[in-house]
């Protein structure tokens, strides 16, 4: 088999990426580190089907959200509210009670529906043009580029609101924001 | 929405929020605010776990793929059933 030495340190780079987008999508760290390890193993046991010169980024995040898909499949019948266990999750991370701001913008992003934050994350923070974007997620670019700007808008409507004051925060970011700050 | 310093955003950002005057008059201002702050906290958030490098478990994982790669040329990649127990096993048989 190919054990291309570039092809391992080409895998490896792309960990801490695959990392951060894998923890925006399930909100935990120790599940993401399983899937980011699940992706590798698979990429690794698929290496003959990636075309050499190609984006070696792009296939690995394809393979991390394929499982992801599949796998939140399973949990979604599992455990029926899938939204919620984001939150769930976010409320169980300590150490942040001091940043309020991150708060708010993690609590956002979680209540964006999947399709749509994973959308934003690949374009906005994992640096994948649209075309990329829209060839991991298996759909069309316009597809891509409509749900960055849902989750774009979604977001806003959520943190102004939060900065406006003028509606209380719903009962679940509340629980967020007081839950994980104690008092 | 025929404010000019409309932002670049998509057509009518704040089509969907109409539940009240006050707010949709606040949004004008806030969009472009936010949007800057959406990006930034996205650009931290990922940044905070991208700036965390790669941690051990992912360098030996490569590397243990590595070394039964070598071991075994020919030999078929992984099967999907060593995929389980594969990372878990701390048995680190690297020692060569």
């Amino acid at each position: 088999m190919p054990t291309n030495p570039s092809v391992s340190e080409a895998m490896l780079k792309a960990v801490p990426s695959l990392r951060a987008f894998a923890i925006s999508l399930c909100g935990n760290v120790d599940r993401a580190d399983d899937l980011v390890q699940e992706t590798l193993l698979r990429a690794w046991a698929n290496l003959n089907s990636f075309e050499p010169g190609t984006n070696m980024s792009a296939w690995l995040f394809t393979i991390l959200r394929n499982l992801f898909r599949s796998e939140y499949r399973k949990r979604r019948r599992e455990v029926a509210d899938g939204e919620g266990t984001y939150a769930e999750t976010l409320k169980s991370q300590p150490e942040q009670t001091s940043r309020v701001e991150f708060e708010e913008f993690r609590t956002a992003l979680a209540k964006l529906p999947s399709d749509q934050r994973e959308a934003l994350v690949l374009v906005g923070a994992s640096g994948f043009s649209y075309e990329e974007a829209a060839g991991i997620c298996g759909c069309a670019v316009g597809t891509i580029k409509s749900r960055v700007n849902r989750a774009r808008t979604r977001l806003a409507e959520l943190m102004s609101i939060e900065s406006v004051d003028d509606f209380g925060p719903d009962r679940e970011l509340k629980a967020v924001l007081g839950g994980g700050g104690g008092s | 929405m025929n404010d000019h310093s409309k932002p670049t955003g998509p057509k009518g950002p704040m089509a969907g929020s109409m539940q009240g005057v006050a707010t949709q008059k606040r949004k004008t201002s806030l969009t472009r605010e936010t949007q800057i702050k959406i990006g930034k906290q996205l650009e931290i958030t990922y940044n905070e776990i991208v700036n965390q490098g790669v941690p051990d478990r992912f360098v030996e994982l490569i590397r243990r793929l590595e070394g039964e790669g070598a071991k075994d040329p020919a030999g078929g990649p992984l099967n999907e059933n060593g995929f389980a127990g594969a990372g878990r096993d701390a048995t680190g048989e690297k020692g060569s």
